[in-house]
């Protein structure tokens, strides 16, 4: 069976399996933009504060990402939720980081324009700082998102959702017959899956960065 | 925003603006009493106890050399600098303690390379204030075209422009727009046009006095600019380091009678080019000249030329007013014929022009003299580059005569305040 027929016989396992990946990684950003967006918030007016974030955001994601799911398992089980904690972790570096250095990157004129016109601080963050930091916050949601595509993957291990599934399925049975398959169709969707998403950032960054500040 | 906070807001607005309505202005009185700022960790204030009266519809100029603290010192009145102590007024009312956010929305604020929000289009900028204390949405718009035409830009045009579609002066045009925008009664500015060019600055410094006379607002206006402060300023504080009040007083003053040597190094070599401003053409002595008009017959004219030993001559036309300039050589070549003769008269200077004016036109006239004429132009005397050096020279020694008399009599004045108290303490003593 040559890889087109096998796509052929499997495809409604694979786009179930695609879908899932692609739910899953979407659920995750949001919850690490969120998150990640909060933490820049509160840490990056203070210099010790920020510098704590972000590495610690960055020794998270020295953590290989089979062993951090391997020590999930034992806390929250199997299935569900050790991929959602792992995603949302490894998701908040680039948000985090890119949250303080866009926030601590507007000019600092401004904000003190804003508040000599009476902007209160929530109002300030609100109406100029964030709408200011936007463009580099959704660039790091884009490195985010392709790096989840990845290690989403990784999640069929504890036995996740998702097309890492096809992938581990494949390196199981190596020298079957569908083996490679297996192993191809679930690398080339989470390649096409990634494509599919930074094609979306592009719209949604066309759509929600104003015009006066768009390059 | 709360229901409180927007109500609150609006009715101080009123309050400040009916306290000096009756005065005919729209300003408010600024007092700062004793207004200091020191950084933690540092034993030296950035501030030292300002106190200073800025009346309703006054433009004040703070200028110094930077790091002498007049940006602290502005900022500490809209509070974005907290003052570690003395007290503000404005209006009256202690303000060193209100809600700094609804303090800030009474007070305009303009800063340099304007403070626009990038993201947001002109309109929305100069709306943001009103939107804040809560106007409706159509007072809003009508206000923010009725502020677009106060600074001269065309509201049509420049309403959906984003910042960075404008040139530099036209975004410290909508900066001062979006200061303005609500009204207040105080306007703070920050060394407003400290980033645009020369020519644009001196459109924009004509602009803000033009406004200030539309609306006589309590203006602080901050700059290391001495030039600009003097076109400015009705009145200027010239600051040393941690902003002490070096001298307080009207331009001329300051020009011609500096407190100290710090405040005439800061007025600096171009004093005497700058005094030129601040003197007419009627206080110098103006030369007068042989003149003779166009119905004199040639002839008469001729004796006059050899008679006044000069070289050249003064024709008026039938009202008095200069026409031409006529050389010996003119009339030798006249030929019975004045029509075509001699150089005309281009320029001019009133009696009330200023020197400076006048020096200008006498620097570009080729032969270094310029005509001075009267009320409806007729012919009143000639200034040349002698007078005007005289003058010149007469006035810096006028003043400085001035300047050492004043030195005198405040050495008198403190050398009777020391005697009396040594008499005092003398007399305490005797009396223990």
């Amino acid at each position: 069976m040559n890889f087109w027929d096998y796509l052929g016989s499997r495809h409604q396992q694979l786009l179930a399996d695609a879908y899932q990946h692609a739910s899953a990684v979407l659920q995750c950003m949001v919850v690490a933009t969120v998150l990640g967006v909060a933490i820049g918030v509160l840490t990056y007016r203070s210099d010790w504060a920020g510098t704590l974030a972000t590495t610690a955001t960055t020794t998270l994601l020295t953590i290989p990402s089979l062993a951090m799911i391997g020590l999930l398992i034992p806390v929250v089980g199997l299935g569900v939720p050790p991929t959602v904690i792992a995603l949302t972790l490894y998701g908040l570096l680039p948000i985090v980081r890119n949250a303080i250095v866009g926030l601590r990157g507007v000019d600092p004129s401004l904000v003190d324009a804003a508040t000599g016109i009476g902007m209160s601080r929530p109002a300030r963050l609100v109406r100029v700082e964030l709408p200011l930091a936007w463009p580099p916050i959704l660039t790091g949601i884009r490195v985010s998102t392709q790096m989840l595509m990845g290690i989403a993957a990784i999640a069929a291990y504890a036995s996740g959702p998702g097309l890492g599934n096809e992938i581990f399925r494949g390196i199981a049975s190596l020298g079957s017959r569908n083996a490679l398959n297996q192993v191809l169709a679930g690398t080339l969707g989470i390649i096409v899956l990634a494509l599919l998403f930074d094609a979306a950032y592009v719209v949604v960054g066309r759509l929600t960065v104003p015009r006066g500040i768009r390059v | 925003m709360s229901e409180t906070a927007r109500t609150a807001g609006t009715t101080g607005a009123t309050e400040v603006a009916g306290a000096t309505g009756d005065a005919g202005a729209t300003g408010a009185t600024i007092r700062l009493e004793d207004l200091s700022k020191r950084y933690p960790g540092n034993p030296a204030p950035a501030v030292d106890g300002v106190t200073m009266q800025i009346d309703a519809g006054e433009l004040v100029v703070l200028v110094g050399p930077s790091g002498c603290g007049k940006s602290t010192t502005l900022k500490m009145i809209n509070r974005l600098i907290e003052p570690t102590g003395g007290r503000i007024r404005i209006g009256g009312e202690d303000v060193t303690h209100m809600d700094p956010v609804k303090l800030r929305r009474k007070i305009g604020y303009a800063i340099q390379s304007s403070g626009l929000f990038p993201h947001m289009t002109v309109a929305q900028n100069i709306a943001l204030v009103p939107r804040m204390t809560g106007w409706s949405k159509a007072r809003i718009a009508d206000r923010v075209e009725e502020m677009l035409d106060l600074v001269g830009l065309d509201a049509g045009e420049f309403h959906g422009r984003y910042p960075r579609q404008l040139s530099g002066g036209q975004q410290q045009r909508v900066g001062v727009a979006r200061a303005l925008a609500a009204d207040p009664p105080v306007l703070l500015m920050d060394e407003p046009f400290g980033a645009v060019d020369p020519i644009t600055r001196d459109h924009l410094q004509d602009e803000l006095i033009r406004l200030q006379h539309e609306l006589h607002k309590t203006i602080v206006f901050v700059t290391h600019d001495f030039d600009e402060a003097i076109k400015l300023g009705d009145r200027i504080a010239v600051l040393r380091e941690r902003s002490h009040i070096a001298q307080f007083d009207t331009p001329e003053a300051i020009l011609t009678n500096p407190a100290d040597d710090f405040v005439s190094g800061f007025v600096g070599a171009g004093a005497a080019l700058k005094r030129l401003n601040l003197t007419r053409v009627r206080d110098v002595e103006i030369t007068g000249y042989p003149t003779v008009t166009v119905d004199d017959p040639l002839q008469e004219i001729f004796n006059r030329v050899r008679a006044s030993g000069t070289n050249e001559i003064l024709l008026l036309d039938r009202h008095g007013r200069p026409h031409k300039w006529l050389r010996r050589g003119d009339l030798m070549r006249a030929r019975g014929s004045l029509a075509r003769a001699g150089t005309p008269v281009n320029d001019t200077v009133t009696r009330d022009a200023t020197l400076r004016d006048a020096l200008e036109a006498v620097l570009t006239d080729n032969a270094g003299r310029v005509v001075v004429t009267g009320r409806r132009g007729e012919y009143t005397g000639v200034v040349d580059m002698e007078t005007l050096m005289n003058s010149v020279r007469e006035l810096l020694e006028a003043d400085r005569l001035d300047a050492v008399e004043h030195r005198h009599e405040l050495e008198e004045a403190r050398g009777e305040q020391t005697r009396h108290a040594q008499e005092g303490a003398a007399r305490g003593e005797a009396g223990a």
